[in-house]
């Protein structure tokens, strides 16, 4: 077992600020404590070569138990194992055999180019140079960006800066890897490369993966296991499939007309979930349908603009708690 | 060896990206040449009005060579990563070197040493122009032994300021938002250190208490002991001064370093 976890739970203290320049004054004389409890006592265990999903919308506490696994954050309550260090002390043996990838946090020197940033981390894990080399290559070559090493990190493009970003994460090859939104920002054809790349990466490396994420894309391509989080507890731990039966039933059509249409006959092309203004509407098909559905509408309404998602995170939990007849008072 | 790598490269790439930026370095050094060619006027000035021919103990000469030394010191030893280290601390880029492993004081340190390198060697360059002009027109000779004991304080002096501002820069720890902080504890500093002009200007009283603050060992006694104003025991008394307050702010450093980043790690990054 390479991750341990026994009713971890992790509270912030933050100060209330009502909006408004009153309470601003206010807030500089007196401020009312709070605290929020970001993790509540979670437990899981993760074996050796999984590749798990932590799924959950913004501020369930995703990133903070990632945090504290990976030694940034010291827990408010509870036990953590992984690697058989506890995190938080950050011991050297434990740094040395894990990395961490966070979407939205840089660690590539900006102004110079990303080779020296490599380098420098090559230099930091203690890699000797073969080693480096070969596993340089093989990392470029896979991410195809063997051609940018001596680009400047400032000219590089977003999808290009988080493959110099993994690249540096993955230096010294690390049995563990946490992945923080790593496909924030990008366009679907590098979320899709990335996303390959770490199957790939999984398979041949036999590296452990925990990854996070509020698009069910990434989960579902990758992981088999999911473990969603909402409001700082774990709401389902398992197969994907049960959540993939829920998440996946329907799929929401977001159309923009040129002509208004009645709510009535909008009605037979799938069920209306919001209406916003007369040429602004969300419809809810079901995915089995998806094709003829999306077709029909094409044909018979006046669409300017034409839009096919998968149905929101925190709903799609929802559906869960409603499927599994978990009281909502939980989630 | 491989453990000195790290921070070798850490000093390489600072010394990296300030080639990146050498025009903004250049620029920088017009906007120093500012103030001085200001004091140079205002003292000129003063000495003009004024009865005496030695003012605070400077002779006009004395004094002009002083505040061009004073503006090439102060820009030697000056720091520059507090507003890294805000930023670090701000967007939760420290959490990084939490993972790590490698140490962010030696990381600092390092990078803080190669990013100066380059301007180092040219203001050494210029401050080599500026005392031969000295001997040259005006006749003020420097001995070589105080250009040696000079380079030593120096080197002391750089240390001293490093740790100074790496203590200073812990406040990130506590409060969001430091960068006007930070400028304020900046001017004051070089206000104390002597940068601008002698601390003797300021009266006896005054000198008495800065002599015992770190600052002035930051920029006026390693002028004054190029100039040869400090007699050797005054210059051994001034280096030991200089060493006892480097393992002070290293100790200082360390403590706030330590509770700042637990807090750090409390609070998140």
């Amino acid at each position: 077992m390479i991750i341990d976890v026994n009713h971890l739970s992790k509270s912030f203290e933050y100060y209330k600020k009502e909006l408004g320049l009153k309470s601003s004054i206010k807030n500089l004389f007196y401020r009312e404590k709070l605290t929020k409890e970001a993790v509540r006592q979670i437990s899981f265990q993760i074996e050796e070569g999984e590749m798990v999903g932590f799924l959950g919308p913004n501020g369930a506490g995703k990133t903070t138990t990632l945090k504290m696994l990976s030694g940034i954050l010291h827990p408010t309550g509870g036990k953590a194992s992984v690697l058989g260090f506890t995190p938080w002390e950050r011991k050297k043996a434990f740094k040395m055999q894990f990395a961490i990838v966070m979407g939205q946090k840089n660690q590539l020197w900006w102004d110079l180019p990303a080779n020296e940033s490599l380098y420098l981390n090559k230099c930091i894990y203690e890699v000797d140079d073969r080693t480096y080399q070969s596993t340089l290559g093989e990392l470029t070559e896979l991410l195809d960006v063997k051609d940018l090493l001596n680009v400047q990190v400032r000219r590089l493009s977003l999808g290009e800066r988080m493959k110099m970003e993994l690249i540096a994460a993955l230096i010294h090859k690390p049995k563990l890897i946490f992945l923080d939104e790593p496909t924030i920002g990008l366009d679907i054809l590098s979320q899709k490369k990335i996303r390959e790349f770490f199957k790939y990466y999984n398979r041949e490396k036999r590296a452990t993966i925990i990854l996070t994420s509020h698009y069910i894309a990434d989960i579902e391509d990758l992981c088999k296991r999911s473990i969603i989080i909402n409001q700082g507890r774990i709401v389902y731990d398992g197969d994907l499939q049960g959540v993939n039966e829920v998440f996946a039933q329907s799929k929401v059509i977001k159309l923009q007309l040129s002509v208004p249409v009645t709510p009535k006959v909008l009605a037979t092309f799938g069920h209306v979930r919001e209406q916003s203004d007369e040429l602004t509407v969300t419809l809810e098909v079901p995915r089995a349908e998806l094709k003829e559905r999306s077709k029909a509408i094409l044909d018979r309404l006046p669409v300017l603009d034409f839009n096919i998602e998968d149905i929101p995170v925190e709903e799609g939990i929802a559906l869960l708690f409603e499927k599994q007849g978990v009281p909502d008072a939980v989630a | 060896m491989l453990l000195l790598k790290k921070y070798s490269k850490a000093f390489e790439l600072g010394f990296q990206t300030a080639l990146e930026y050498r025009l903004n370095f250049a620029i920088s050094l017009v906007s120093a040449a500012y103030p001085i060619i200001i004091q140079t006027f205002l003292w000129t000035a003063i000495f003009q009005a004024s009865a005496q021919q030695v003012v605070y103990g400077y002779t006009f000469r004395q004094m002009i060579a002083y505040t061009f030394l004073a503006g090439l010191v102060a820009r030697i030893v000056r720091t520059g990563f507090e507003y890294e280290i805000m930023d670090d601390v701000k967007t939760g880029k420290f959490s990084r070197f939490l993972v790590q492993p490698v140490g962010y004081f030696q990381y600092r340190l390092c990078s803080f040493f190669g990013n100066k390198l380059p301007g180092l060697a040219m203001i050494l360059g210029l401050l080599v122009i500026v005392l031969v002009g000295l001997n040259i027109f005006w006749g003020v000779s420097v001995q070589f032994v105080n250009i040696l004991v000079f380079l030593v304080t120096m080197v002391l002096a750089i240390t001293l300021n490093f740790l100074l501002f790496y203590s200073i820069s812990a406040i990130s720890f506590w409060i969001v938002e430091v960068g006007f902080l930070f400028e304020g504890i900046r001017i004051v500093t070089i206000l104390l250190s002597g940068g601008i002009f002698p601390l003797e200007v300021f009266g006896d009283r005054f000198m008495q208490v800065v002599n015992f603050l770190p600052f002035k060992y930051t920029v006026s006694f390693p002028i004054n002991v190029l100039n040869g104003k400090t007699d050797p025991a005054g210059i051994v008394t001034g280096i030991l001064l200089q060493c006892l307050w480097i393992v002070i702010f290293l100790g200082v450093s360390n403590l706030l370093w330590r509770v700042g980043s637990r807090r750090f790690v409390a609070v998140g990054g």
